[in-house]
């Protein structure tokens, strides 16, 4: 019987990765055009001494892989939850990368112990608090949402 | 051996624990608030029609757990303290109970943007491949199970941790990181792991100075899509025939040399990760006097689709040979006495994977198996009764935070 299915699913999974692959691509360009005015900005509080980082600098930060600031005080990153669609937005739009890319960087860290996760918290109002609280932090919020004592960063 | 180091080892993680709490406290902020904890839970579910895999599996069995708790913490900007415990259940294998599955002392001593430069101390994890840092967390491997044949579940023991000290670096270079890991130590062995060694030999020798070191080579671009990798491992032991057991074994050394390549790719939705892998095992003398040697090889290749972010499905193609030269077992069935196909594993997998969330995964899988390679005796004790032919479905449900 197990035969049978097997001969059975191989036809069907690939005629569900086709049909998939076709929803995917509608769906990606439809995305395409309606969050493009959206980029989440990074955040550190007003006294951080840096005004620009390059984009890879970015990434090496929320990747957890640069745990130090140039003048040698830590960084502390700050995300919101995975699934959160401002977190989506921030890692396809600003970092330019694939959710589980990062991730897999993190959980690497976490689960060996060769490194340390994010702070992960629940909403922007709870970003913009925490960000502004801690020396050396780092986090992201929607453009155009407003802050106080919080500063964007710009990506060169 | 094992209990000694895990003691060994507690006792100078508190020893810095305690050092360190006395200079964290003269800082500001309390060090409670900086320690993160974190953790994972699994239940696995194996049905099989013929063989038994992960407990008697031919009736349905839910004997595969994984469980686990960690604590990290910095007490200073360059210092990281990491420590777990881990209890596994492998279906009817002797639960080993918690154990400390890695304690670390990392002192990071280069820290930029260009440049990363640190030395590791304690029970680490072996950095070897793409997967076996945490192979025992569920969300982190490309299936419910990892490629058997290469990440072989038999010889964890040897390649997966060991008490060693490491050094590791990476660098920049714009389009992309390169990072390199490198560790010596000694692996964490215990008496079943003696008799794997010996290909499942019911000897109550031990083996002694055991040691290994471990190397990786990796390279990663810019955004994260694609990686490479190539690793190695050499792991040496003294093996010492219990006195009068028959058969009688002789004294010689054993050697494990492995070299792995690595390779993933994301292209929007599509995935890809393959490993392929030589195993060369090499026995001095403790057979008849003479030497013998395996040369193994093994590996695997996984396409895989994003439905969604929540949806992950796969195709996984997995072959392994105890010895390339001897590819269909015959002359491992000559010269062991077991079934021509215990020398060799092809398999196909079939799966799916849903997170919902970040907390939670679950995997169903379907295998095809063709060799008994990575069977393990202890689940099927009438060793000529293993059958060649197989099949496995696997459902597991794992949580973490």
């Amino acid at each position: 019987m197990l035969n049978q299915f097997f001969q059975f699913l191989r036809p069907a999974i690939l005629f569900f990765a086709v049909t998939a692959s076709i929803f995917a691509l509608a769906e990606n360009n439809h995305n395409d055009t309606s969050e493009k005015s959206r980029h989440p900005e990074v955040i550190v509080p007003e006294d951080l001494p840096y005004e620009a980082l390059s984009l890879n600098q970015i990434r090496a930060i929320f990747s957890m892989r640069v745990r130090r600031w140039p003048d040698g005080s830590p960084i502390t990153v700050m995300v919101l939850r995975d699934q959160n669609p401002i977190h989506k937005n921030f890692l396809k739009s600003t970092l330019q990368m694939l959710p589980h890319q990062l991730r897999r960087h993190w959980d690497r860290y976490i689960y060996s112990g060769i490194g340390q996760g994010p702070i992960v918290v629940t909403n922007q109002g709870e970003m913009l608090e925490k960000v502004r609280q801690t020396d050396g932090a780092i986090g992201y919020i929607e453009e155009g949402v407003p802050h106080e004592q919080v500063r964007a960063l710009a990506i060169r | 051996m094992s209990r000694f180091a895990l003691w060994r080892f507690a006792s100078i993680l508190m020893l810095l624990l305690y050092g360190l709490t006395a200079y964290a406290e003269s800082g500001t902020g309390h060090w409670t608030d900086e320690v993160s904890i974190h953790g994972f839970l699994s239940q696995g579910y194996a049905n099989t029609d013929k063989n038994n895999f992960l407990g008697s599996s031919k009736n349905g069995s839910f004997d595969f757990n994984e469980a686990g708790i960690n604590a990290s913490w910095s007490p200073a900007n360059t210092v990281l303290l990491s420590a777990q415990l881990l209890y596994k259940r492998t279906g009817n294998a002797k639960p080993k109970g918690t154990q400390l599955d890695y304690a670390i002392a990392d002192w990071r001593i280069v820290d930029s943007f260009d440049y990363g430069l640190g030395i590791r101390g304690g029970r680490l994890k072996n950095p070897y491949g793409f997967f076996n840092e945490t192979r025992d967390v569920p969300a982190t491997r490309p299936g419910i199970l990892l490629p058997e044949g290469i990440y072989l579940e038999y010889l964890r023991e040897l390649i997966h941790s060991s008490d060693s000290v490491a050094g590791y670096a990476h660098r920049d270079l714009g389009h992309g990181i390169v990072s390199f890991d490198a560790l010596f130590g000694q692996p964490i062995i215990n008496d079943n792991t003696v008799r794997s060694l010996l290909g499942g030999a019911p000897t109550n020798g031990s083996v002694d100075n055991e040691r290994i070191g471990v190397a990786r080579l990796g390279y990663e671009n810019a955004n994260g899509n694609w990686r490479l990798a190539v690793s190695h491992s050499l792991f040496r032991g003294d093996f010492k025939p219990a006195p009068g057991e028959q058969p009688a074994f002789q004294e010689g050394d054993i050697l494990i040399d492995q070299t792995m390549l690595s390779v993933e790719f994301n292209w929007q939705k599509l995935h890809f990760v393959s490993e392929y892998q030589w195993r060369d095992i090499e026995y001095q003398g403790i057979f008849f006097g003479t030497d013998t040697l395996n040369e193994g090889i093994g590996f695997y290749g996984q396409l895989g689709y994003h439905i969604s972010p929540e949806w992950y499905a796969y195709l996984r193609k997995e072959e392994v040979y105890l010895n390339k030269d001897d590819k269909d077992g015959v002359n491992h069935a000559i010269s062991t006495g077991r079934p021509a196909h215990s020398a060799f594993a092809k398999n196909i997998v079939y799966g799916l994977r849903f997170q919902p969330t970040f907390e939670w995964t679950f995997g169903m899988e379907f295998h095809r198996v063709n060799g008994t390679v990575w069977l393990p005796d202890l689940e099927n004790p009438n060793i000529a009764g293993q059958k060649q032919y197989w099949d496995m479905i696997l459902l597991q449900a794992a949580y973490r935070f």
